[in-house]
């Protein structure tokens, strides 16, 4: 099923019929995002950005294709990570998930309604259930606003009404993330990185919403308060049945907090999987490369590990490469694949798809490789001195 | 850097038609009758109906408009059937008071303001940029309250008091130089450079007192945070020598508002120092403009209003210009 | 004995250095700012050793000083309000004592320094390669076109594709991994002896992180420099460095060769950091160990061991004396130093039964 590439002034199609028409039997969705019991399905998204130039009339003369065809889905208390390098539209398609950007085209279903065209009032109930953290705990908390003010802000805004009055339910939110509820009255300016960004967690989990998305939470965050903050996020999950669209650069931190993770470059899922099957066994040329790139605090693995590196900089998403957008820094395309082979991967775009059970890649030539993690092997820290 | 330009030229001249059709309808929709200013005060009404006519406003509004810029580019033709006359272009017409081309009055005017504006600008930038330098690399220290005392102590005199002040030393009682005169125009014309720079002293003193305090304030405000930069910090790792570090890597960062605001003020002075020009007897534009408006003398008011936003935005687009050769990343991108 | 009583001849092992070997020695540098709210002590008392051809790398959080000691290293602090007290010797000079025309003469040609943000830290306004060839141009007395080539060369060595026409564009037309390739060409220009980095890969992308790595490597293999490297990741340092220095709260904590500090680590802190990092090679653990609580006040230092509000090993020691006393860098093993209370066979105790089974 193809869609439209929108031109400037036409509405985008989109491909899923809307839960307003019930008589229409549902579409084929993308494999990655057919899922029954998803709390959220992401389907075929796409989020151009046009360019224009021109000297008096601007004219659309291309776009910046942030997002260019994510499909994926997730459950009710899971958490999907998203992970990429700069460029690569993780955080586009964050806040098109919660719609603070439309997207171009595609279709976002929410608890079986598809919100992808939803008009801005009836959005607005809608984040009661969609939330999200930002990443610099710096600049997204407004420095005029108390904290209570802050936090405060979705029971005010929503118009929900609480047993004890909005002060008392906020100061509770403020124990749970671990702040003094004394400091109701305190700015943003007067605490840390870290407790900020626990005042972002309180304000986001006020209403008890469905989804969390998290865009880079913890990046800006020195290792021991990025621990503290991981923990919480996972203690909320736990008691308030969140689902986290996790997004991040840093691999390690996403593993330990995802059910499934998803690897992207430049506006396309590269490959998406289980946790432990994506670590552990890699089918991608990207994900390898990315996961080879990682350094691992253990000198004498470090220094066994075979790098695979991968070379240049990131394309444009102005002009991305043709056929495989990755093909241009694919150490496999340079190194392994005959002039046939590689002339596929210039011309022809890989589909995600189903390579096993559950794990969707968007290569021609995916094979698996376990050995770019480095994994536990004997090292005098993990034998035990007696 | 070409398709930037012409933009801005295409701004300019947008501009510049928005606001001719402005003073165009304040002209003719306007309190004052036209007609009867023209003919004169003791006109009989037939005559102000004929000077109507003679005038083209009985015509429809956008035929006069599309009149009034003719002239403006070209030069019309004007006046009673019996009497028609070739106002050359730029054509604003005649003068309500004594029916000379307003052109030529202005012209006739330009010369002080543009010596005046333009002198007390130099020195207000060198003072004021100079003193906000030693302020902002010496921050907290005597030299820093020194620089903003003295500059806020320039703006909080109004201009009259720092102007007859300075009369009443400089001319009356010591003496030092002779009275402002109107005689002095441009420094090439008699009587001479020499002339010239005594003529404008004390008026450009006082011009520069009120501005530069705004550009001490500024400059020394930029310095300090364009010295706290990263950049800054690399260049001092090099091993640049100090003045390296502040002139070519600092000021050069912290210059760019800076231009803004000069070009502002300046074509918005061109325009007329309406203040200065009465205490020190120039008649500038300023003066003309105050004459003008006392004796309702519309043409001239128009004129002067659209040459002075011929400056104002001209000066913008200079600035604008300024700009783009100073940090690349406006002109490439 | 202890790192404040060491001759500046012995490095730390208690070896004779020749005049070739260590080439930075450090020893109890404090760096203290005055400010409205009281005396900032950023730098207590730090020493350390870079010897030629080795890196050492200088781990810390935010707060801990790490940075300000490398400006102090420096001489950036001269001028400001930040007292330096302290030896810095650099291949034989005083740094501490230098004035600030000899540390200018120093500064880009023996030691040189790269930072965290090359978009930032490069003048917008001018070409790249004219502020490379004006570092060239300050200590090198040549014309202009020799400065050019020297900096054409640079940049091809540093592996900016089309060096020649590259030469000519601003910071803003680079990418983040070029950026960070073009810093180091200006600071590697003049060929310094002694190269700092501070933070050169946080603010880029992992893959690009990678390769930087490894061209700082090359380069000191190539040029023989000494390598300060300044991070917060243990991944980067377990990668690059050959020992480590942990600052917490403007103090030396524990430092010691790299195989030292991530397989016998001996101080709380250490362990902590090791523990709260998510591991992409070991099996995952249900729950970060995070360090409870907040980085210290560098105003109100807390008595006794600095680390002592947050650290979950008190009991081990008697008396109250985490609270108390101030502990010393003693020497645990030949180049390994912790600054603890805890007896030592006890750490390596904990170590083995308590942290190394969560990691």
């Amino acid at each position: 099923m193809s869609h439209q590439l929108p031109e400037d002034g036409q509405s985008p199609t989109i491909t899923a019929p809307t839960a307003d028409t019930p008589e229409a039997k549902p579409a084929e969705v993308h494999p990655a995002a057919d899922d029954p019991h998803a709390l959220l399905i992401v389907d075929r998204v796409l989020k151009y950005f046009p360019i224009r130039r021109g000297i008096f009339v601007r004219r659309q003369v291309g776009s910046v294709k942030a997002v260019d065809g994510v499909s994926f889905s997730v459950r009710a208390g899971e958490t999907l990570g998203l992970v990429g390098e700069s460029g690569c539209g993780k955080s586009t398609t964050g806040r098109v998930i919660a719609r603070l950007l439309d997207p171009t085209s595609g279709s976002i279903r929410f608890n079986g309604r598809e919100i992808a065209k939803l008009k801005r009032e009836e959005m607005r109930l809608l984040r009661r259930d969609i939330q999200m953290i930002f990443q610099d705990p710096y600049s997204s908390l407004n420095p005029r606003h108390t904290i209570g003010t802050i936090v405060g802000a979705p029971f005010r805004v929503q118009e929900v009404k609480t047993e004890n009055g909005v002060k008392a339910a906020v100061q509770t939110l403020m124990e749970r993330v671990g702040l003094n509820p004394e400091h109701y009255n305190r700015y943003p300016n007067e605490f840390s990185g870290g407790q900020r960004q626990r005042i972002g967690i309180a304000r986001a989990i006020a209403l008890h919403p469905k989804l969390v998305v998290c865009d880079e939470p913890v990046s800006a965050l020195d290792v021991s308060i990025q621990a503290q903050v991981v923990n919480l996020l996972e203690d909320l999950q736990s008691e308030f049945d969140l689902a986290y669209v996790f997004i991040a650069h840093d691999l390690s931190v996403v593993r330990h907090i995802s059910d499934r993770v998803a690897v992207m470059y430049l506006g396309k899922i590269m490959e998406l999987a289980d946790r432990d099957v994506l670590y552990a066994e890699p089918m991608h040329p990207y994900t390898h490369g990315l996961m080879s790139a990682v350094p691992i605090p253990d000198p004498k693995k470090e220094a066994q590990r075979t790098r695979i590196l991968l070379t240049g900089d990131l394309p444009s998403p102005v002009d991305p490469p043709s056929g495989c957008v990755f093909h241009t820094r694919c150490p496999k395309y340079r190194e392994e694949l005959t002039d046939v082979q590689k002339e596929r991967c210039r011309v022809e775009i890989p589909e995600l798809e189903t390579k096993r059970e559950s794990h969707f890649v968007a290569c021609h030539f995916a094979e698996v490789r376990a050995e770019v993690v480095g994994e536990d092997i004997e090292t005098p820290a993990t034998v035990n001195v007696p | 850097m070409a398709r930037f330009l012409i933009r801005r030229t295409a701004a300019l001249i947008a501009l510049l038609i928005a606001v001719s059709i402005i003073t165009f309808l304040l002209y003719n929709l306007g309190p004052a009758d036209v007609a009867a200013n023209t003919c004169g005060k003791s006109c009989t009404p037939e005559r102000i109906a004929q000077t109507k006519v003679a005038l083209g406003l009985d015509q429809p509004l956008i035929t006069q408009y599309l009149q009034y810029m003719k002239g403006l580019l070209v030069g019309r033709e004007m006046g009673p059937p019996s009497g028609r006359y070739h106002c050359d272009w730029p054509c604003f017409g005649r003068s309500f008071q004594n029916n000379q081309f307003v052109w030529d009055v202005i012209k006739q005017a330009l010369p002080y303001t543009v010596s005046l504006a333009v002198g007390a600008a130099i020195i207000w930038l060198t003072v004021g940029v100079s003193f906000g330098i030693i302020a902002g690399l010496n921050r907290g220290k005597w030299q820093d309250k020194l620089a903003v005392a003295t500059s806020s102590f320039g703006v909080s005199l109004p201009v009259p008091l720092i102007g007859l002040t300075l009369i009443l030393l400089v001319n009356t009682k010591w003496q030092l130089l002779p009275y402002t005169t109107s005689a002095s125009t441009w420094p090439w014309d008699p009587p001479g450079p020499v002339a010239w720079f005594q003529n404008y002293l004390l008026p450009w003193l006082t011009l520069a007192a009120v501005f530069s305090a705004a550009y001490v304030r500024l400059t020394r405000a930029n310095m300090i945070e364009t010295m706290g930069e990263d950049y800054i910090r690399t260049a001092r790792a090099k091993g640049l020598p100090k003045r390296t570090v502040t002139l070519k890597h600092g000021l050069r960062a912290a210059i760019t508002p800076i231009v803004t605001i000069f070009g502002l003020d300046l074509g918005g002075l061109l325009g007329g120092a309406v203040l200065t020009e009465q205490i020190f007897s120039l008649p500038g534009l300023g003066k003309t403009s105050v004459n003008a408006v006392v004796s309702d003398d519309l043409p001239i008011i128009i004129g002067i209003v659209l040459v002075a936003a011929f400056f104002i935005i001209f000066a913008n687009i200079i600035v604008d210009i300024l700009y783009a050769v100073i940090d690349p990343r406006v002109r490439l991108t | 004995m202890t790192a404040q009583e060491l001759p500046v001849e012995l490095d730390f092992a208690g070896h004779q250095l020749s005049d070739s070997d260590a080439f930075l020695q450090v020893r109890d540098l404090r760096v203290e700012f005055p400010t409205e709210d009281g005396l900032v002590k950023a730098v207590n008392g730090i020493n350390l050793d870079v010897v030629r051809g080795t890196t050492l790398g200088i781990v810390g959080e935010s707060g801990s000083g790490k940075s300000v000691t490398s400006q102090a290293i420096m001489g950036l602090l001269k001028g400001t309000s930040a007292q330096v007290t302290g030896t810095v010797t650099l291949d034989g000079q005083d740094l501490v004592r230098a004035s600030e025309a000899d540390m200018r003469k120093l500064r880009g040609d023996v030691v040189s320094m790269i930072f965290q943000d090359p978009l930032s830290s490069m003048h917008p306004f001018y070409r790249i390669g004219d502020q490379i060839s004006e570092a060239y141009l300050v200590h090198n007395h040549v014309g202009k076109k020799a400065a050019h080539k020297a900096t054409v060369d640079m940049l091809a060595r540093v592996g900016i594709p089309n060096p020649a026409s590259r030469y000519s564009d601003y910071p803003h037309q680079f990418s983040g991994g070029m950026r960070q390739r073009a810093m180091i060409a200006m600071a590697l220009i003049c060929n310094p002896k002694l190269l700092i980095a501070d933070e050169p890969t946080t603010a880029l992308d992992v893959t690009v992180q990678a390769q930087i790595l490894e061209l700082i490597k090359d380069l000191q293999k190539e040029f023989n420099s000494a390598v300060m490297l300044i991070t917060h990741d243990l991944g980067v340092v377990a990668e690059t460095c050959d020992s480590v220095l942990v600052m917490y709260g403007g103090q030396c904590v524990e430092m010691g060769t790299v195989d030292e500090i991530f397989y016998h680590p001996e101080m709380p802190y250490t362990w902590g950091l090791l523990g709260s990092m998510p591991r992409m090679d070991r099996t995952r653990q249900a729950r970060l160990q995070a360090i409870a609580g907040q980085p210290p006040s560098l105003i109100r230092v807390p008595k006794g061991c600095v680390f002592n509000p947050r650290c979950r090993f008190t009991e081990h020691v008697k008396d109250n004396a985490c609270r108390e006393v101030h502990p010393e860098l003693e020497q645990a093993a030949g180049s390994h130093f912790v600054r603890c209370h805890i007896d030592s066979a006890e750490r390596k105790r904990i170590w083995s039964s308590e942290i190394v089974p969560k990691l």
